[in-house]
């Protein structure tokens, strides 16, 4: 009754040429479209270099107020501006300045490809269901499905750097927002619905007219939570070269620097909630038409 | 008892008490060469360019070696945040004038993308400088040639700036090699017979070392495996350490 109690395997030997055949063919792949990938995946590269140079090499105080001025712009909140302008002065005085303005170009690069390819994929997904039977299952091992597994075979083919980064930061960020996306959409009422094609809108019409601006509460959940989970992402993603505040933190986790590790946790934090709070009060000032304005 | 391997760096000084008092014993060196560390090329390189021997004749080429971000500049891959051979890299940069020259030093980040970049550049054959050690399954797998410093190993320069982190001037230094021997207990050594002389002549050199590694590491093996997968196919090297007789005993078993 060994069988019982001992799980029947299938086989040392033929377990291990399985691994060997998938690792061999993967290798063969890299040789072969390693170049092409490459390529594929330059001008993205050249535009994370300029966007970090611009940042990192920019005098500070002008990049203090243009980032203050965004918020400022996006929000029209005096609060978050100020904000915005003392944290950064905070984390410049701690002299973590270059780190985070490397964190924060990777990032909101990220973000913005995030939100850019996944507003449309949750737009469609709301309207076809078969769309949605196959992306969510994908949408799940993207989220749950540990970084670096995905990550050995992408560093073989495109090397460490900032491109394995953002494909690393952008697969675990991008959920968020096609979920949320599909949920609001679909959560608009029936008779909303009914009543705008009474008046005769078009399917496109419907969509940018009635179910985006009713599924915005919705939606500017999705975009906060992928901002957080980018930054979230910060410290995986300099664990494949990436520099910027994660390299701090896997340097005090490799030596115990307490400190150092909450110093730059504690930027991250201020990164986010700059972020976060700029692109909520925007999400809100978009809602001015609504009784109920998400919280 | 015995304990197989013991890097003496790490636990130099109650080891030499130990010894003194006579409660444990050097056996042998067990890595013939020691665990070396340093800069290394990948192998096709320094066949293609015969001319590259030391660091200072790698620095003079950053076409060979290009930095994955730029181009234009070198790369010498370092080794992870937070690890002592950051430090020690990081100093042997500043010595050797690498920014001058044209490099950039690069934070891979973590083991997993020191040993990524290697095998990404291995497989597609690029060039690849960096920080790395022997003996490890990946130097077993792709078969790298360590760079000569130039100079010797001078231990009162490396204790005292190479390995400190804000070390204003640091000068050229060889790497250490760190001596690993096998260690007995006394009472082991006494009556140990057989096996006690196993243990005193065994010593292998890195390369085979870092073969077995890669082996093991290719075939998901178990110790175990990588043991019998050894005596298998190596019976130049072990019949050196044991008797005839025992020999023939282990060849029949397995």
């Amino acid at each position: 009754m060994d069988w019982f109690y001992e799980f029947p395997e299938m086989g040392r030997s033929s377990l291990r040429a399985l691994k060997k055949a998938i690792d061999s063919n993967f290798r063969e792949f890299t040789r072969e479209y390693g170049e092409l990938m490459e390529q594929i995946f330059e001008p993205l590269k050249q535009f994370l270099i300029f966007s970090e140079n611009l940042l990192t090499q920019s005098p500070w105080p002008l990049v203090i107020l243009a980032i203050a001025g965004l918020a400022w712009l996006a929000s029209r909140s005096t609060k978050i501006a100020v904000g915005t302008i003392i944290t950064l002065l905070l984390i410049g005085y701690f002299g973590m300045w270059e780190d985070t303005m490397r964190t924060v170009s990777m990032i909101f690069v990220c973000t913005i490809v995030a939100i850019v390819l996944g507003l449309p994929i949750g737009v469609l997904m709301s309207r076809y269901d078969g769309m949605q039977r196959v992306v969510n299952p994908t949408l799940d091992v993207m989220q749950t499905m540990p970084s670096f597994v995905y990550l050995i075979p992408v560093v073989m083919l495109l090397g460490i750097g900032k491109v394995p980064g953002l494909l690393a930061v952008v697969i675990y960020a991008i959920p968020p927002i096609i979920r949320f996306t599909n949920l609001g959409i679909r959560l608009v009422p029936a008779d909303v619905l009914e009543a705008s094609e009474a008046f005769g809108t078009s399917a496109w019409q419907k969509m940018s007219r009635v179910q985006l601006p009713l599924a915005l509460p919705t939606i500017m959940a999705g975009v906060n939570q992928t901002i957080m989970l980018s930054l979230a992402m910060v410290v995986v993603a300099s664990m494949i070269g990436v520099q910027g505040l994660g390299q701090p933190v896997l340097k005090a986790i490799a030596n115990q620097y307490f400190t150092l590790g909450m110093f730059n946790g504690l930027a991250i934090v201020g990164i986010a909630i700059i972020f976060d709070r700029a692109s909520q009060a925007y999400g809100k000032r978009l809602q001015r038409h609504l009784e109920v304005v998400h919280g | 008892m015995w304990h197989l391997r013991l890097g003496l760096t790490l636990c130099a000084l109650p080891l030499d008490a130990a010894v003194k008092e006579g409660t444990l014993h050097y056996a042998t060196r067990s890595l013939k060469d020691g665990g070396v560390e340093g800069w290394w090329i990948p192998k096709y390189i320094a066949d293609a360019n015969p001319g590259i021997k030391t660091i200072a004749d790698a620095l003079a080429r950053p076409d060979l070696f290009p930095a994955p971000e730029d181009k234009t500049k070198g790369a010498v891959h370092n080794c992870p945040s937070g690890w002592g051979c950051q430090i020690n890299t990081g100093n042997a940069f500043k010595a050797w004038g690498a920014a001058d020259k044209g490099f950039t030093l690069v934070d891979t980040g973590s083991a997993a993308g020191l040993d990524g970049s290697i095998a990404k550049a291995y497989e597609r054959k690029q060039g690849w400088l960096g920080y790395y050690w022997a003996p490890t399954s990946i130097l077993g797998k792709y078969e790298m040639v360590k760079l000569d410093a130039g100079v010797k190993h001078d231990k009162a320069a490396w204790d005292s700036c190479n390995v400190k982190e804000d070390c204003a001037n640091p000068v050229k230094n060889e790497w250490p090699v760190a001596d690993v021997f096998t260690v007995v207990t006394d009472r082991f050594k006494k009556e140990g017979g057989e096996a006690y002389k196993y243990l005193s002549s065994r010593n292998w050199g890195n390369q085979d070392v870092g073969v077995l590694l890669a082996w093991m590491s290719d075939n998901q093996a178990t110790g175990e495996d990588g043991a019998v997968h050894f005596l298998k196919n190596n019976e130049a090297i072990w019949t050196k350490w044991v008797s005839s007789k025992v020999a023939a005993k282990v060849k029949a078993a397995l």
